[in-house]
């Protein structure tokens, strides 16, 4: 090839500006989505944060004087619904927090009546029913009066057969109708007895926000639908929303709750799918806070960031799937022990989550002080694999394989994969055979209805759980540890006659020091019988921004971020 | 030409509807999305109501026709986590793919076609080094290193452009070079061969010999003809950049066909999942058509031939 003289020529010029041009005309003719303009300049900053108060912050006059808009990052907006009756707990930091719950919590997870619509409550004698005393100053987002017949659309509507909201199965199951006494007091009856039900419509145990009537319209068949925007009692209004990309809150400023009125001009919640991305974004000073990792709550301390976000939102366990089987070898107390000594749980823990964002727990679901039937003098249990080996050769184990069932539950668990390897590991130490299956919950969940049950070719089966933080704690019980029979979903107790039977005391239970007493009881026997591995408590992580956010009381236990608490440095 | 546009439709429609009931039962196949819509609380005997509610027990070949027949009149029903309408969230969607993608095919052409010609040009020299070398580390590098890598630099510590999301130009430029980068490395190669090809060729040693200008024998004669097989990979390598556009809206939260269906995966939202991946082949068809075409534009033997 002759040696070519390179020239700049008019296709090397032209090609890369067409290309150019190209770009422009994709780019082009963007609308700008910038924040709404405040309505006057922002204070500045004071310099130096302050950390989470204790206190209730002195109440604030309502003023439109408001500025600011809040950013807040999440990592998914998971069910992206408006249409409360099809969102969830974990979809609470999407669109629940336009509304407000019949019965509140404090920051420490106590339920209160201050901080919720009702001036206070009355359970039934009988525990089958609960009275409801509204405020009267409560409206809606349009400016309607809320009152008890939408406390009775509410139960309606989240208890229809076509709402999958987290609890609305609950209401489906447990209210038979909601009489209407007077425009402010209703009365929900239930179809058996249920001294816990009040839990069910707090804003620290469910999902189910009171709705209005007026928002909806009901079809033909049964079914409903929403008619224009979402309407709610909350500190902040619904004004757009970008599937997928954001969604857009203002101030309600005739907001009810005087103690909490919105301090922010606006909020926006954007969806950032990947954590290392919800960082940089605090970083860049493009958001305001953001939901972190475990992993990543070192960093973001030594960026100066505040690291804060609701505490003992979860616990984390180790499941025999099926122990009540003589079948399997986690029927033989021995066995279960050893598995459960077998571990170094501490040093899993401190591989895995950051100090400060975890307490080790003694038992799975008591876990706290605030749960109903907590023993304070359990401890967790301790690392000893050579009693573990002492242990697996007196329970008779003939080295068949366990199955570990290791599953990701969308972001419910993320570190549950690793919790189990890690086991796996320990459990090898002291002669344990197992084999992993990797699924996920929908490949999961099946299982758990087969009219066969888990294979019998393996010597039990093992899986990891995440309770979410119930100081009612029945919930969690039933869900992990009850029979099908009697509405339990896991079956991960090795002495199901027992479980029911307590369960079934505890639901006859009139009073709460009845029901405390009875779990009391149950937390103890069931601790000497290793039914689980405990392993942790933990917190739910967010790093905020000290030079915009002076203060946040996300709260104690449950499914609540309490947003209306956030305050904005002046 | 009529035969040939006829043709490919009905390879098209026929494309589409293997393609429709494969994803059907594959996707069905992976677990019910009952599992993730219903609580955790929920019974066999709830799980069962739900699932016969919203016809999932039927056998799958009944819920295909349902499907099919619903799509003919184009109702393709309601997001299963939204709650929307399938065709409103899809389609939301499709534009800002196509401008992402278009972007990184530009940020492709730019790098590459300098890069391409250099190498072939200045064979074996530095220049040919280099370029082979900057390409190479687009494709080597895995698309979220490349995409967490360019946030961290020019979006934390520069501060140039922002981190994520949409809204100006400037939200293009990180996930366009992202994703354009990596699709660049084979381009350069492909152009570079092709080049060396046919700048070795009779007819365009014939062209030196008349005299002609060195840049007017490089791009009017010999890129012409170098280009054909180039264009026949960008056609190829469009369905690669939707696919790992994937990574890269998930990453830079970009509102796009790739994350929706991404989205649509996990949550077992088979309504959404079917017309996104409709829609992502029905773009391929096009595209691919569409370089068919420009054969004719770029080589007269094929038009002659036809």
């Amino acid at each position: 090839m002759a040696k070519a003289n390179w020239v700049v020529s008019k296709w090397l010029l032209w090609a890369p500006l067409l290309a150019l041009f190209l770009v422009a005309a994709a780019c082009g003719g963007e609308e700008e989505t910038t924040a709404p303009e405040p309505t006057e300049p922002p204070a500045e900053a004071t310099t130096a944060p302050v950390a989470a108060a204790t206190e209730a912050p002195t109440p604030e006059v309502m003023t439109s004087d408001l500025a600011g808009q809040l950013d807040i990052a999440v990592a998914a907006f998971q069910h992206e619904a408006l249409d409360m009756a099809f969102s969830s707990t974990t979809a609470k930091t999407y669109s629940g927090h336009m509304f407000d719950y019949l019965i509140g919590n404090l920051p420490g997870g106590e339920l209160t009546a201050d901080r919720g619509l009702v001036t206070d409550w009355t359970i039934g004698s009988d525990a089958a029913s609960l009275m409801v005393n509204l405020r009267e100053s409560v409206k809606w987002h349009d400016g309607e009066e809320f009152n008890a017949e939408d406390v009775a659309f509410t139960m309606r509507r989240l208890g229809a057969e076509e709402a999958t909201c987290t609890f609305c199965g609950q209401i489906r199951r447990r209210v038979d109708m909601t009489e209407i006494i007077d425009p402010h007091t209703a009365n929900i009856v239930l179809k058996a007895p249920d001294l816990t039900f009040f839990g069910t419509v707090s804003s620290r145990d469910t999902d189910i926000v009171m709705i209005a009537e007026h928002n909806f319209q009901e079809n033909s068949d049964g079914t409903f639908t929403l008619v224009g925007d979402p309407v709610g009692t909350g500190s902040v209004k619904f004004v757009e929303r970008r599937l997928g990309e954001t969604v857009d809150y203002e101030a309600n400023l005739d907001y009810w709750n005087t103690d909490y009125p919105p301090t922010w001009a606006t909020r926006r919640i954007l969806q950032l799918a990947e954590p290392a991305v919800r960082l940089n974004a605090l970083r860049a000073g493009e958001v305001d806070m953001v939901q972190i990792d475990s992993d990543q709550v070192p960093q973001a301390r030594d960026l100066g960031f505040t690291i804060n976000g609701p505490k003992g939102r979860g616990t984390y366990l180790i499941n025999y799937l099926e122990a009540f089987r003589p079948e399997f070898i986690t029927n033989d107390l021995d066995f279960r022990k050893a598995l459960a000594l077998a571990i170094d749980m501490d040093a899993v823990v401190e591989a895995l989550f950051a100090p400060g964002t975890y307490e080790r727990s003694a038992t799975p679901f008591w876990t706290k002080a605030a749960v109903v039937g907590y023993v304070p003098d359990l401890d967790p249990y301790p690392y000893d694999p050579e009693e573990a080996k002492r242990l697996v050769e007196a329970s008779g184990y003939d080295g068949t394989p366990l199955m570990l069932w290791s599953f990701v539950q969308t972001a419910w668990c993320p570190v549950c994969p690793d919790i189990l390897e890690l086991a796996q590991g320990y459990w090898s130490e002291i002669g344990v055979n197992t084999e992993i299956t990797p699924t996920d919950w929908t490949g999961f969940r099946p299982n758990l209805f087969s009219e066969e049950g888990f294979s019998k070719e393996f010597a039990g089966h093992v899986s990891m759980d995440r309770a979410p933080g119930r100081p009612l704690a029945l919930q969690n019980l039933l869900i992990s540890w009850v029979s099908h029979e009697n509405g339990g979903v896991i079956q991960a107790y090795h002495d199901l006659e027992g479980v029911d039977s307590m369960y079934e005391r505890a639901g006859l239970a009139t009073t709460m020091d009845d029901l405390d007493r009875i779990l009391q009881q149950f937390n103890r026997d069931s601790y000497e019988a290793y039914p689980a591995i405990p392993i942790v408590q933990i917190d739910e992580t967010w790093a905020l921004d000290p030079d915009t956010i002076a203060s946040w009381e996300p709260g104690d236990m449950g499914f609540g971020h309490h947003w209306e608490t956030i305050r904005q440095v002046r | 030409m009529p035969k040939f546009v006829i043709g490919r439709f009905i390879q098209a429609v026929l494309t589409l509807f293997v393609t429709s009931f494969a994803i059907f039962a594959l996707s069905y196949s992976s677990g019910s999305p009952a599992d993730l819509l219903l609580g955790r609380d929920a019974s066999a005997k709830e799980r069962a109501a739900f699932i016969e509610r919203m016809g999932w027990d039927k056998p799958l070949p009944v819920q295909y026709w349902r499907f099919f027949t619903d799509a003919l009149q184009g109702e393709f029903g309601v997001s299963l986590r939204m709650q929307e309408p399938v065709t409103s969230v899809v389609g939301a969607r499709i534009m800002p793919s196509l401008k992402l993608t278009a972007v990184a095919l530009a940020i492709t052409v730019i790098i590459s076609m300098p890069l391409g010609v250099l190498g072939a040009v200045r064979r074996g020299q530095w220049v040919d080094r280099a370029a082979l070398s900057f390409a190479l580390i687009g494709q080597a590098a895995p698309a979220f290193f490349l995409a967490l890598g360019s946030i961290l630099v020019f979006a934390v510590w520069f501060k140039w452009f922002p981190t994520s999301g949409t809204g100006t130009w400037m939200h293009y430029v990180l996930p366009g070079v992202t994703l354009g980068w990596g699709i660049s490395a084979g381009m350069v190669r492909l152009l570079r061969a092709s080049m060396l090809d046919v700048l070795d060729s009779e007819y365009v040693k014939l062209a030196r010999v008349k005299g002609l200008h060195e840049g007017a024998v490089v791009w009017k004669h010999a890129m012409r003809n170098a280009l054909i097989p180039v264009v026949t990979f960008m056609g190829y390598t469009y369905g690669h950049i939707l696919a790992a556009a994937i990574i890269t809206e998930t990453v830079f939260a970009w509102p796009g066909l790739g994350k929706l269906t991404y989205d649509a995966i996990i949550w077992r939202d088979f309504p959404v999942l079917q017309l996104a991946i409709l829609v992502w082949v029905s773009i391929i068809i096009l595209i691919n058509f569409l370089v068919d075409l420009s054969y004719g534009v770029m080589d007269p033997r094929i038009r002659i031939g036809e």
